[in-house]
């Protein structure tokens, strides 16, 4: 083999494993014994911005050397961490509900027909307002209608749609092992027809982990009566 | 054991996130910090970056126990992407790079593996066979003393930072070069 050094096709065909069994013992040879060139070929790779299956394990061996700081929690870094993993998560939430937001509010302006009522003037509920929650599940950035025997599991997020018969406040609560806590900060004020739930302009996602599990209901009420609710099985290994 | 956390971590058990990351965050950040054109709050920006990608990902992890190589193999391409989009003359030209999590399955070489401990052996063993001089005395800094940023080791040495992190990618290419060698040799010897 005349030229043996590395280059891009024999390293990658080194790292597959797609060397001829034949000619591995003088590569190998090479590969023991100090080469510029080829260690030039290799320090370049990040200049190629070329990441390959070695690199991890090296990364690994090296950052391993130092045993200063091995056992130092950085909380600062990680809080940032944990609060970016709960925005990005809103902000997956949010892309495909905008969408479905707007059909919904396209939907209530196509049909309500301009003649206004006097609850629409903002005179307020009469009666009993008509209540029903549903919860959409949103799955690796897929949000879809939650059918009755679906079953969402940690690492999911659920959203929520409201139909309302006529304008009202509504709280929404969620349930779970006996204990009851409120999702969003104050009652959100909506007019008639479908809402998806939002909290401080967002959809509001509620998401699942794995303490969850079991029956998880949630209840939509007006003035602290529960009028409607729906219950969702958290599953999952 | 990692295994477990990267289990409970794929379940959305968040105690397990933070376990993870209390045990990688620091050599993720080093990689990060060996590349000249990132500044301390690119490194922190990375740092973040890396995780995010990681437990996003966590699913097309093949071997939980080698959660540590794909970490940094994720910081590694997160790293190069960002240079990439700055349009310096580094380009995330490989498969790896447009989709970190694709390594995850790269991590032997036909099936053979060079154990974590035989591995910080070689490179132990690589630093010590340097003769003294400035290539040693930068990567014993930043690789076995850990503490100091690629701009600090340049401050000490009385050197640029580009010089540094060229000096670190030289070791690295060294160590490359032997850790493939000593996957062949495996393979030559069982063959």
């Amino acid at each position: 083999m005349a030229d043996i050094h590395l280059d891009k096709e024999r390293w990658a065909d080194l790292l597959a494993g797609r060397v001829p069994p034949t000619e591995r013992p003088a590569i190998l040879a090479h590969l023991e014994s100090p080469c510029e060139a080829c260690e030039q070929f290799l320090a370049q790779a990040a200049e190629r911005g070329e990441v390959d299956a070695l690199d991890g394990l090296i990364d690994e061996a090296l950052t391993s050397l130092s045993q200063k700081e091995q056992q130092l929690m950085d909380e600062v870094a990680f809080a940032r961490f944990e609060r970016a993993m709960r925005l990005r998560g809103a902000r997956r939430l949010i892309r495909p509900l905008i969408a479905v937001a707007a059909v919904l509010i396209a939907a209530i302006f196509v049909q309500r027909t301009p003649s206004p009522t006097s609850r629409e003037k903002g005179v307020g509920p009469q009666g009993e307002a008509s209540v029903r929650i549903e919860a959409l599940r949103s799955r690796e950035g897929k949000v879809e209608p939650l059918s009755s025997r679906a079953e969402v599991r940690p690492g999911d997020a659920l959203v929520f749609e409201i139909e309302l018969d006529r304008p009202a406040c509504v709280d929404l609560t969620k349930t779970h092992g006996g204990t009851s806590q409120s999702l969003i900060d104050r009652p959100l004020c909506l007019a008639a027809g479908k809402h998806v739930i939002e909290q401080s302009g967002q959809a509001l996602g509620l998401p699942i982990s794995a303490e969850d599990r079991g029956e998880l209901i949630i209840g939509a009420s007006i003035d602290g009566v529960e009028r409607a609710h729906v219950t969702v099985a958290v599953g999952g290994p | 054991m990692i295994e477990d956390a990267v289990k409970r971590a794929r379940a959305g058990d968040r105690s397990a996130w933070k376990e993870i990351f209390g045990r990688h965050h620091r050599g993720v950040r080093r990689v990060c910090s060996s590349f000249d054109a990132l500044s301390d709050a690119d490194v922190e920006d990375m740092v973040q970056e890396t995780f995010i990608r990681a437990f996003e990902s966590l699913a097309q992890l093949r071997e939980d126990g080698a959660i540590g190589p794909w970490l940094l193999t994720i910081a590694r391409s997160r790293c190069l992407s960002r240079l990439a989009r700055r349009g310096s003359e580094h380009r995330a030209a490989t498969a790896f790079a447009r989709d970190p999590a694709a390594g995850a399955g790269a991590l032997a070489w036909e099936g053979r593996h060079v154990e974590r401990e035989a591995r910080i052996a070689l490179v132990r063993k690589l630093i010590a066979d340097l003769p003294a001089g400035p290539e040693r005395e930068t990567a014993e800094l930043f690789y076995v003393d850990g503490t100091l940023s690629a701009q600090k080791i340049a401050e000490r040495l009385g050197t640029g930072k580009s010089t540094v992190t060229m000096r670190l990618e030289r070791f690295r290419a060294k160590v490359k070069r032997r850790l493939l060698a000593n996957l062949m040799q495996l393979g030559l010897e069982e063959a």
